[in-house]
């Protein structure tokens, strides 16, 4: 069977198969948000061609990764601690954050200073931000890592202020995705008991 | 929004709150010396102008608030100001009250004096109404991205939403009423009915330009919505979590299950080559890209020649042995038996067909039971093949 290669697919597979950001996204780089401008213009192709490879191009909101049938599965256990660190993350920076969402700039000194003498998230903080001795060390090991797994780039280095990627919008699928049973009856509740 | 004007105002002063959200408020009139002495006293004028608050320009005569003092309110109070559409309301209102007054006289230089007063009037229209309707959008985008709570975002996205429509409303009745009313079409000077076609043509540009404002104010409206309702829910699910009752109290098990993506995968080139190899040797990593059929590409399409057929195109793997095994189950010749034998529940393709016979009788498991032993030739169409009998009926 012929397929079509688009001229970028070598370009698209190694962007998305190599290092920690493997999520390309709309608002990202200038290279980044040229190769996201090609690959919608060119999503069918893109997609047909590298499924025949093995691998299945998604496209979230604004932003496209890799997803293989032989993906090494990672055991239940260790996907529920992903989801549950995922789930704490999210919370947090939607907490402390204002409108945290695609293309929102935020200083990463005003969020220490929001941090700071709040038990819950210095909580997390000391759960997620592993290895930093200070809240801000914390908080600067936490937001590096997301940068470098393509969720945030940095907006002006001098001023410690970062940009959300569309790329967090397949984070926030998974938070759509999930359901707390009788959300709908508790919240109710207070009615009910008055 | 008036409530949240005035509350904004009490960061000032209580001598100085009146008098600047007075300059706020007419920062679009000409605001002379004769008129100031309206808003605020001499004394406390003295003291806008010592604070830098309001400038006097002795060019224009006119008295202004501080160019940064007018952004910082415009900031801070949203667009909430330029999303009104009341004078689009008060204008039709006027040209009503014009055409009425105009219908009442006798006195013909009057007329006249109406006639031309209707004529600004329409030019009015014409000049601000595409204007503010660039002024609603830009409002639209300020509150829906300015840093404000989900909350009060909500009710700004209501209130312009609301009052959009209203703006839609009032195009539309100065639409029907320079399209309908009697006056228009009774004077036909040219000056009136030229500004009444361009008035009228502008109209209805902005009625469908509303549309598309409408639908963004509707879809922000959902998105604020949607980021709203996540937040909470975040905030409800990070408690089960604290309490351990996330496994019992949600889907999240279900949803890791059938999680996939970069969060959940180390993704990997699918190569036998170590990780550290593909990051550290690119040449190899290039040669893999290769064999897969995406290496270096002079930046343009091209087209790759791909293992994949249709699923109804792949052939059967076909057990020879166990077609040999059925066949010495049975009484006729093995070409016959061939043409009738079904694989997949399909019959064998004649080079099917062919391929069997010749592996069948060529295979030195089964070569025995014909050994030494003659057969006769019968044909088939083009074919001409020796009878081979089963095994069985062979020896008898």
């Amino acid at each position: 069977m012929n397929i079509e290669v688009p001229p970028f697919a070598r370009s698209l597979f190694t962007r998305l198969c190599r290092g920690d950001n493997l999520l390309l996204s709309r608002n990202g780089s200038s290279e980044d948000a040229d190769l996201f401008a090609r690959v919608e213009a060119d999503e069918k192709p893109c997609q047909t061609y590298f499924e025949t490879l093995g691998f299945r191009l998604q496209k979230s909101d604004n932003c496209f990764y890799f997803t293989a049938d032989d993906e090494p599965q990672a055991n239940q256990e260790t996907k529920l601690d992903r989801m549950i660190r995922l789930m704490r993350l999210l919370d947090f920076l939607s907490t402390h954050i204002e409108n945290f969402g695609e293309g929102q700039i935020f200083s990463a000194s005003a969020l220490v200073a929001r941090c700071n003498n709040d038990p819950k998230a210095e909580r997390f903080l000391q759960f997620a931000g592993k290895g930093g001795a200070t809240n801000a060390d914390r908080l600067e090991n936490i937001l590096q890592s997301l940068m470098r797994q393509g969720y945030l780039s940095e907006f002006d280095a001098s001023r410690q202020e970062y940009r959300v990627l569309s790329a967090v919008n397949y984070l926030f699928e998974f938070a759509d995705r999930i359901e707390i049973h009788g959300e709908a009856n508790e919240t109710e509740e207070p009615n009910a008991e008055a | 929004m008036q409530i949240a004007k005035d509350s904004f105002f009490r960061i000032f002063q209580a001598d100085l709150r009146i008098a600047l959200q007075r300059f706020f408020e007419n920062r679009h009139a000409k605001v002379t010396p004769e008129i100031v002495g309206e808003f605020v006293d001499p004394a406390t004028l003295e003291r806008l102008i010592g604070l830098e608050l309001v400038e006097f320009d002795s060019e224009a005569g006119e008295y202004r608030l501080d160019e940064r003092v007018e952004r910082f309110f415009d900031e801070m109070l949203g667009a909430a100001e330029v999303a009104q559409a009341d004078w689009l309301v008060g204008l039709l209102e006027e040209i009503r009250r014009t055409i009425e007054g105009y219908q009442k006289l006798s006195d013909s230089a009057k007329g006249d004096m109406l006639l031309r007063r209707i004529c600004r009037l329409l030019r009015t229209c014409k000049s601000r109404i595409q204007r503010h309707l660039e002024e609603v959008k830009a409002a639209v985008d300020y509150d829906y991205r300015a840093g404000s709570d989900y909350e009060v975002k909500l009710m700004k996205l209501e209130w312009h939403l609301a009052r959009a429509r209203s703006y839609g409303n009032a195009v539309a009745d100065l639409n029907n009423l320079l399209r309908n009313d009697a006056f228009f079409q009774v004077h036909q000077e040219i000056d009136l009915m030229s500004l009444r076609r361009q008035v009228v043509h502008r109209c209805g540009q902005i009625g469908d330009a509303l549309i598309d404002v409408y639908q963004r104010i509707e879809d922000y409206l959902n998105r604020v919505q949607r980021d709203y309702a996540r937040a909470r829910k975040l905030i409800r699910l990070c408690g089960l979590i604290e309490r351990h009752e996330h496994l019992t109290a949600t889907n999240l098990l279900e949803v890791a299950a059938t999680a996939t993506g970069p969060w959940f995968h180390e993704f990997r080139l699918r190569t036998l080559l170590s990780p550290s190899i593909i990051d550290g040797r690119p040449e190899l990593l290039q040669r893999a890209l290769a064999r897969a059929g995406i290496g270096e590409v002079a930046g343009k399409v091209r087209r790759v020649e791909v293992n994949q057929e249709p699923l109804d195109d792949v052939p059967p793997f076909i057990d020879w042995q166990n077609v040999y095994e059925a066949f010495t189950k049975q009484q006729q010749d093995l070409f016959v038996f061939l043409c009738k034998a079904r694989v997949e529940g399909r019959p064998l393709t004649e080079e099917e067909r062919i391929d069997g016979y010749c592996a069948i009788i060529a295979n030195e498991d089964w070569a025995g039971a014909w050994d030494g032993r003659d057969f006769d030739l019968a044909t088939d169409g083009e074919w001409e093949y020796a009878v081979v009998k089963p095994p069985a009926l062979l020896t008898t």
